[in-house]
């Protein structure tokens, strides 16, 4: 049979001698018809003399070399006291190994992929075949093609200068004509 | 406010004033009685040796954070706790080692108990003695804080949530809590047979 739910945490406040006088009175009455509840009662004063096997020895006392050491590790903690703060600090933050564990464990994994990730393949000269990115800055290729332009541009720099011209020639080359059949007839066309 | 004796809450003044000296003599107040705490907690001398000279380190190191509110001995104590579960944390053997068996002692480091040297009653009271810790040492950490203050420091509600940092209430809810988890307990009530049935007239 079990014990009436409300009822439990009343118990357990009499086992610690908490209740005024009316809540024992009310738990008293309970238990004259309950049966779960004298049973989960008994339990509970079982649990708690069985905790009472654990006795606090009054024989034990501090011995002198207790005190010396005491007053050893004051005077040290005093006279390192910040670096006794740090390192209790590291000490007290030190993970434990649950946690360091599976931390390192990640990380090695994560060493490993990196290393057996495929490079991207290298040229004979060793370099990667991704093309390089130029430290010089583009020039704004929009700018019309006049000397006004052209002397701002090399005022600023003339290796802009000279990307500018390539960008612009590169742009400006018209297709070459392709040569069919059909092109002698163009030279007999009156002008 | 927890009523301190005045020879402690005057060395208490002088020592939180910075004062060495009148923190050596609450050492001297109150070593003995954390060190048989320490060893009721552990069940080893040796470490409870240090358990204890470490929790009085602690406390002059934080002096200023206590408050007043509870008894200085419960403060202790809350630290001397703080300060086993680290230690118990750091030296918490790997699980493979746990297929070991045996006793332990309050590291849960396996330990040779020598049997023949103690009486019949003696080695009964101290393997019942080995097992509640064992149990105890099963709760979670703020469980095992309040059935340790409530029970072993034996000091009240009150104080026992204020060296703590808490409420009344929850302390409460903490030792139902903790109190029902060893309930539940075979190993704790493996000797709840006969007795307990004549007691609730089954």
């Amino acid at each position: 049979m079990k014990p009436c739910a409300a009822n439990r945490k009343l118990m357990v406040g009499q086992i610690l001698n908490t209740l005024d006088a009316q809540e024992a009175r009310q738990l008293r009455a309970h238990l004259e018809t309950c049966e779960g509840c004298r049973r989960y009662l008994a339990e509970m004063s079982h649990v708690t003399e069985r905790l009472a096997a654990v006795k606090i020895n009054p024989d034990i006392q501090a011995s002198e070399s207790f005190h010396r050491n005491v007053a050893q590790k004051l005077r040290a903690a005093k006279r390192d006291s910040l670096g006794g703060i740090l390192r209790a600090y590291i000490q007290g933050r030190a993970p434990h190994w649950r946690v360091a564990v599976p931390v390192v464990a990640a990380l090695a994994l994560i060493g490993v992929i990196l290393v057996a990730w495929p490079q991207p393949p290298k040229n004979a000269a060793g370099r990667s075949a991704a093309p390089a990115v130029t430290l010089v800055s583009r020039p704004d290729n929009d700018l019309a093609p006049t000397i006004a332009n052209y002397q701002r541009t090399a005022n600023q720099s003339l290796e802009k200068l000279d990307a500018l011209l390539t960008c612009q020639n590169k742009q400006a080359s018209p297709a070459l004509p392709s040569y069919t059949a059909a092109t002698p007839r163009l030279a007999n066309e009156p002008f | 406010m927890e009523t301190e004796a005045p020879d402690t809450r005057s060395l208490l003044d002088q020592a939180r004033a910075g004062d060495a000296e009148a923190f050596g003599g609450i050492c001297r107040l109150h070593g003995s009685r954390l060190l048989r705490q320490a060893c009721a907690l552990c069940g080893d001398l040796t470490l409870a040796e240090d358990l204890a000279q470490d929790t009085l380190v602690e406390a002059w190191r934080c002096l200023q954070r206590y408050d007043g509110r509870c008894q200085f001995f419960t403060w202790l104590c809350a630290i001397l706790l703080n300060r086993y579960r680290n230690v118990r944390r750091k030296n918490r053997p790997w699980p493979g080692a746990a297929f070991g068996g045996g006793e332990q002692d309050g590291l849960g480091q396996p330990t040779v108990v020598d049997h023949a040297a103690q009486p019949d009653d003696a080695v009964e009271s101290s393997e019942q003695a080995a097992l509640v810790r064992q149990c105890i040492k099963t709760l979670p950490a703020k469980h095992q804080q309040v059935i340790y203050l409530r029970f072993y420091v034996d000091d009240s509600l009150e104080g026992i949530a204020a060296a703590l940092g808490c409420s009344v209430g929850t302390v409460k809810s903490r030792l139902f809590h903790a109190l029902e988890k060893l309930r539940k307990m075979n190993a704790l009530n493996a000797q709840l047979g006969d007795s307990t049935k004549k007691e609730v007239g089954l």
